[in-house]
């Protein structure tokens, strides 16, 4: 019908000439769809696609950063199964993402349901829970680095004040502190993003469902576990799926406030493929630990497209 | 207090003052309990951001000395000056200004042109397009940094803004939400206007866009704030330090000049003070935005 509508109005000044008319106009059209889409594609094809078989292309060679490159086949990949230092960033990763992720799902549905009605001055409280996720990883991490530190941080301070601890605790002293220093930060930067995803989804809730909730007898706890819950499934879904993409991709903080300490026991995979590729001038290996992670995360997000999809068709 | 909500309704005759209170009074309570614990956990979010504006505004001597106190000895502005004299901040400023606010004019002008022409055209080769900038959506960014290194080291654009600026602006995500934005607005209006004589381009700058306000801006904070805050390939791809931006930059302040607390905490302030402003002056973008587009 949108066809229709532009032959009218072609042909009104067109006049003759029906049948090329029409077949230049569908050209036309074409041409100015392919047109209107092929700046985004041109950024896509050359930013992602050609990198990506690049880095196909890489991992089946040993590639020094400068010098000869020579094929070695599936080599990259034998060596990733033989690499313990791979294994533990992987598993490394995996850790903080299944510590990262239900903290961030909990405290985010907590302080969404906390701020969700309005009420004066519940503004000021978005605001301030929120506003860390807008400053950054590299700063977030700093500011970090100086609340942990120990002797002169604050956080030693006031566990000492509460009497928690006796003496300065080295954050980066063992991997479970250093673990815990991270999640910390995290938690504090992006819980706020979190607690708005939920705060739309719980908008999408009509208020009558949780009238007729409490109408036919249903308590809070009753009311939130059968009837809220269920409804924000795909809230859920997608929060989880954020988090998970978004942990096991991590690497800024962990530079930034581990450095890999102690002992390189803090590398996530992105960070190894970093020293692997940049430290130890690795590419090709980099690439192939790369094309794994993609294909890990790959899997992920094909089940939040998925999620994203039905939803629309709704 | 759920057994008063259910037999409430079935008591009609009963006393209605004395009995609204039982029903509410454990609603007050539960109330001010809430009340208690938001402010709680908001003076404990506002910590780290206020003990590094309290640190920046120390005297240096006064960042490290102990008992650790919030209270201010000398109030000064010196960090601040030092970080000027001192480091290439405000050169990073810079950087991070131009990069971030081209990538967001590229992103938000090419992703609403290929959502506005997925979401409204006929086209050959549509689908393979879409399919294009689906799959592009699952490629995460990280993964490709060794090869994009490669790419731009291979033409020798390291260290340049154009290596900064091009690989940041494909945003598959932005095109999606921006063909899921068209889908939901009616056609009349473009089908009107195509019967008036109006051409494609003049649909979608003058409808298309327009109508779009909301997606843009959120589209648009959301990329500058990405932008803004990326790390990890502004921090391979910009390695002399007139051409890396606050991120970046903010880690030679750390290793570069020792160990000086307050400016540490000043440049760490400087950095994430223009997000800030961003995002109190876009705050209903981004919450609408979060709600109305296809991030819900």
């Amino acid at each position: 019908m949108g066809a229709l509508a532009a032959s009218r109005s072609m042909f009104g000044r067109a006049g003759s000439r029906r049948r090329a008319g029409a077949r230049s106009l569908r050209r036309r059209r074409a041409l100015i769809g392919l047109l209107l889409v092929s700046p985004a594609l041109a950024f896509v094809a050359v930013f992602f696609f050609v990198p990506l078989v690049l880095m196909i292309w890489m991992s089946l060679h040993r590639w020094p950063l400068l010098g000869h490159t020579s094929w070695i086949g599936l080599g990259n990949y034998a060596a990733m199964g033989s690499d313990p230092v791979f294994w533990r960033s992987l598993g490394f990763t995996v850790e903080y993402t299944a510590i990262v992720t239900p903290i961030l799902i909990v405290l985010g549905f907590g302080l969404a349901l906390l701020v969700r009605r309005n009420r004066r001055g519940v503004g000021f409280f978005r605001t301030v829970f929120f506003m860390p996720y807008v400053i950054g990883f590299a700063a977030a991490s700093y500011l970090f680095v100086w609340l942990i530190n120990p002797g002169v941080g604050l956080l030693d301070k006031t566990l000492q004040a509460l009497g928690i601890t006796s003496s300065p605790v080295q954050w980066l002293s063992t991997r479970t502190l250093a673990l815990f220093a991270v999640v910390l930060m995290i938690v504090w930067k992006t819980v706020g993003f979190t607690m708005l995803l939920f705060m739309s989804g719980l908008q999408g809730i009509p208020d009558d469902v949780h009238e007729a909730a409490s109408v036919d007898g249903a308590g809070r706890w009753t009311t939130m576990r059968r009837v809220t819950l269920p409804l924000l499934r795909r809230t859920i879904a997608l929060t989880v799926i954020l988090a998970v993409v978004g942990s096991m991709l991590a690497f800024d903080q962990f530079y930034i406030i581990t450095n890999g300490e102690p002992a390189n026991q803090t590398l996530t995979v992105v960070y190894w493929i970093y020293n692997s590729s940049f430290v130890n001038f690795q590419l090709g290996y980099g690439a192939a630990m790369s094309v794994v992670l993609m294909v890990i995360l790959m899997l992920i997000t094909a089940v939040q497209l998925y999620l994203l999809r039905d939803q629309t068709e709704r | 207090m759920s057994s008063h909500a259910a037999e409430t309704p079935s008591r009609p005759a009963a006393p209605k003052a004395r009995d609204r209170q039982l029903v509410q009074r454990p609603d007050v309570l539960f109330r001010r309990c809430v009340t208690g614990v938001v402010i709680a956990l908001a003076l404990l979010w506002l910590v780290p951001v206020a003990w590094a504006l309290d640190t920046s505004l120390k005297a240096e001597p006064d960042t490290i000395k102990i008992p650790v106190s919030w209270a201010i000895p000398h109030l000064t502005l010196s960090a601040y000056s030092l970080d000027f004299s001192a480091t290439d901040i405000g050169r990073w400023y810079i950087n991070s200004a131009i990069v971030a606010v081209i990538v967001t004019v590229l992103t938000v002008f090419t992703a609403s042109m290929a959502g506005y022409a997925l979401s409204r055209q006929r086209f050959r080769g549509k689908p393979l397009v879409y399919a294009a900038i689906l799959a592009g959506i699952m490629i995460p960014p990280q993964a490709l940094m060794v090869p994009l290194f490669r790419e731009f080291q291979s033409v020798h654009l390291i260290n340049t803004y154009w290596a900064l600026i091009l690989p940041q602006v494909p945003a598959p995500i932005a095109v999606f939400i921006f063909k899921k934005f068209f889908d939901g607005q009616p056609i009349e209006l473009d089908q009107a206007a195509r019967v008036d004589g109006a051409s494609w381009w003049t649909c979608y700058r003058r409808i298309g866009l327009p109508l779009a306000r909301s997606a843009v801006s959120a589209v648009a904070i959301f990329t500058f704030v990405w932008t803004w805050n990326n790390f990890l390939w502004p921090f391979l791809s910009a390695t002399n330090q007139n051409m890396m931006t606050i991120p970046v930059g903010l880690g030679t302040v750390i290793s570069g000049t020792g160990i000086i607390n307050a400016l540490q905490m000043a440049s760490a302030v400087l950095g994430a003070l223009p997000l800030v402003m961003v995002f109190l002056l876009g705050q209903r973008q981004i919450v609408e935005g979060v709600a109305g587009t296809g991030l819900k």
